[in-house]
């Protein structure tokens, strides 16, 4: 038995679909999450007769006639896959509106089982829905349910089997005007019926609540902006500098720093394995991942403190506040919400432009999406500020910042860059503020930690043996004493004369750069290797790493990782949602490209403002400020030639 | 000898790694990173 779990965004279904399957399914209180859809078996404790059932999660829509990809996503399964019984997820929040699609899903005839869900929320207000006579108006079963205390869904379950065994077609409802040319409106006269002689509403929604009043202050025009900031640095302090950062110091200073070098090195010692073997072991592999690793503390409370952001519904009235500033430049605001889902990771952030319309925003999306500091940049931005900004909490959420300056500034530009059309206009709905599950903070966080180990045991674990391997010899495959004579001295020389314009001289951060890109967690695991310390000296506040860079290049080091293309798996994904080759490349050269300029002014800007110097490269720098800025205004005025032209012929 | 044996592992490890990230390659639009709508696609769990 197929049962497909439909409903409007954000009703709960990927809610309800974790606890029925046991799955861990990423679920956020915000319209859009699901994008793709995802199947699993029934759960054991809903399936006493150890009947085959599979149950499919499908993204949210609001009509059976898509709007948008992931829409089209769920059309496509109810029409096509035939489900032996749909689930029809109806938000008890928003009764009249989710009935909307409910009427249709009816229509196709496949049996549909409608769970109330959301229905805490229902009491919590006062009003009351008489199930009853929503039966007998719908002519299906309906089964009152709150996803997220599992209450209810039991009773739903036998009701969808009973349906599912029955297989009697499903009653279509009737209504005067179904097949005329109005038929939406004259759907949404017969739901307002329905629902005026089901459902009594207690609160009058007329008067201001206490959501109400929140939303005045932190949504406010002035004080939203400085509120998200000061929530941000709150954030920060907790996860970086509080509890995080007291773990990670012990995991640097202590566990990676002594305790296992010292073990690992003793024991190698002891039964005499050969020096270059123990080099790789400890020095390669140890320091490489175990300076990644260190970091996982930090990373777990940032996710913790940001999903119980996410849960109250503080979130969405971000995705508002920003709306303001980004239709200036002809972004939707429904572009936050790939960004905030990108600062966890930019792959699925990626994914979620799909739930853009407007082919151009969609893409303008994709190419800002990486700018947000993701959970890989993370270990890279903490390192450098340990190093160059010691007891400075501000350089994480300056970081944020910079990032939302730069999708403004980049978006402003891609605008005038190329010729779009803007057509979409931004409606977000906003979730009631709840008291945020801490269940759910603590499992996103471990599911963050989980992919976070995983990609320090495979992908960072071999770049960094690699890395090892690439500056212990030479290419004659001979072991060298200088690093400067070893392979990737050799490769990283070709590549650092690019990088001198930005102030950045040396081998070694081109090194860096390059396993960046595979992935950007490997920058930390380079310079471990590279520099051969113990995590301890590393993060020293002028440890090691000051050789390489003064506190003005650092930050421009961090700004140019922030902005220079993600690593290969979020390209991967880019090229994907882009829906084009070309607009992939013409992606991957704006977000270079940013991330270089943005690199080369802080650097030397910076110097001549902080160091009261001349930083190296200033010459090629302002060679190529020069070029930048006169492509940059051809560019411009070819775009708006071809735009008259274009209204010309219209 | 103890050189070839902890080197048959080191060896050993890097190649589950290396057989890991290239079928995690493979998947578009998924590198193990989880909280994505794919994880049940991800090789993380596999």
């Amino acid at each position: 038995m197929k049962i497909a779990l439909a409903g409007n965004p954000n009703s709960g279904k990927t809610t309800l679909y974790n606890a029925i399957t046991g799955k861990n399914e990423y679920v956020g209180n915000w319209p859009g999450v699901t994008v793709d859809k995802k199947e699993a078996d029934l759960k054991g404790k809903f399936n006493p007769q150890k009947l085959d059932i599979r149950v499919v999660d499908l993204p949210g829509a609001y009509s059976i006639s898509p709007f948008t990809g992931e829409e089209a996503i769920t059309r496509d399964f109810v029409l096509e896959e035939n489900p032996d019984v749909i689930i029809n997820i109806v938000d008890g929040a928003n009764v009249s509106r989710s009935l909307f699609f409910t009427s249709q899903l009816l229509e196709l005839g496949i049996p549909v089982v409608v769970a109330l869900n959301k229905s805490d929320i229902l009491a919590r207000r006062g009003d009351k829905l008489d199930i009853n006579a929503l039966k007998k108006e719908l002519k299906c079963e309906v089964v009152s349910t709150t996803a997220t205390s599992e209450n209810g869904l039991k009773d739903l379950i036998s009701a969808v089997i009973k349906a599912g065994k029955a297989a009697k077609k499903q009653a279509k409802p009737k209504f005067k005007g179904q097949d005329s040319e109005n038929s939406d409106k004259a759907r949404q006269s017969f739901i307002d019926g329905i629902v005026k002689r089901c459902l009594v509403k207690k609160r009058d929604a007329t008067k201001v609540n206490i959501s109400d009043k929140i939303d005045r202050i932190v949504a406010h025009k002035w004080l939203g902006l400085p509120i998200f900031f000061l929530i941000m640095w709150a954030v920060y302090a907790v996860s970086i500098g509080g509890i995080g950062g007291f773990f990670t110091e012990y995991l640097n200073d202590t566990l990676f720093g002594e305790i296992i070098p010292n073990a690992v090195n003793g024991f190698l010692e002891g039964i005499a394995v050969h020096p270059l073997l123990q080099g790789l072991i400890v020095d390669g592999i140890i320091g490489g991942v175990g300076a990644v690793l260190g970091f996982l503390p930090q990373i777990m409370v940032l996710f913790f403190c940001l999903s119980l952001l996410e849960d109250c519904g503080y979130m969405s009235r971000v995705a508002v506040l920003m709306d303001r500033f980004f239709k200036k430049f002809g972004l939707s605001g429904k572009s936050i919400i790939p960004m905030i889902v990108g600062s966890g990771c930019a792959i699925p952030g990626v994914m979620a432009t799909r739930t853009i319309e407007d082919v151009n925003q969609r893409r303008m999306t994709v190419m800002l999406t990486p700018f947000i500091p993701c959970g890989a940049k993370l270990p890279i931005i903490t390192l450098f500020a340990a190093v160059f900004f010691p007891d400075k909490l501000w350089v994480g959420p300056v970081m944020y910042m910079l990032a939302i300056a730069m999708i403004v500034i980049g978006g402003m530009l891609l605008k005038k860059l190329f010729v779009w059309e803007n057509t979409s206009q931004f409606i977000m709905e906003l979730p009631e503020y709840k008291v945020p599950s801490v269940f759910h903070a603590i499992a996103q966080m471990f599911d963050k930690a989980k992919a976070f180990i995983y990609k320090a045991t495979t992908i960072v674990m071999v770049c960094n043996a690699f890395v090892w391997f690439a500056q212990s010899f030479n290419w004659a495959l001979q072991p060298v004493a200088d690093q400067n004579l070893s392979v990737l001295a050799s490769v990283g020389s070709l590549i650092a004369p690019i990088l001198i314009p930005l102030g950045f001289v040396g081998w070694q951060l081109a090194a860096a750069t390059v396993t960046g890109f595979v992935a950007k967690e490997n920058v930390v695991g380079t310079f471990a290797v590279l520099l051969a310390v113990s995590e301890e000296a590393l993060h020293l506040p002028g440890g090691p790493l000051s050789q390489l860079f003064t506190p003005v290049t650092a930050f421009a080091f961090l700004a140019f990782n922030l902005f220079t293309p993600p690593c290969f798996a979020a390209i991967g994904a880019m090229n994907s949602e882009m829906g084009s080759r070309k607009w992939l490349w013409k992606g991957l050269a704006f977000q270079f490209s940013v991330g270089y300029l943005v690199a080369m002014i802080i650097t030397h800007v910076g110097s001549l403002i902080f160091e009261g110097t001349v930083a190296t490269g200033f010459v090629p720098a302002v060679v190529i400020g020069i070029v930048a800025a006169s492509y940059i205004f051809y560019k411009i005025k070819k775009s708006n030639t071809e735009r008259d032209r274009m209204e010309m012929a219209a | 000898m103890s050189t070839l044996i902890i080197g048959l592992i080191v060896a050993g490890l890097v190649f589950i790694a290396v057989k890991r990230v290239m079928h995690d390659m493979k998947q578009p639009g998924c590198s193990g990173c989880a909280g994505c709508s794919m994880k049940d696609n991800c090789d993380s769990k596999k």
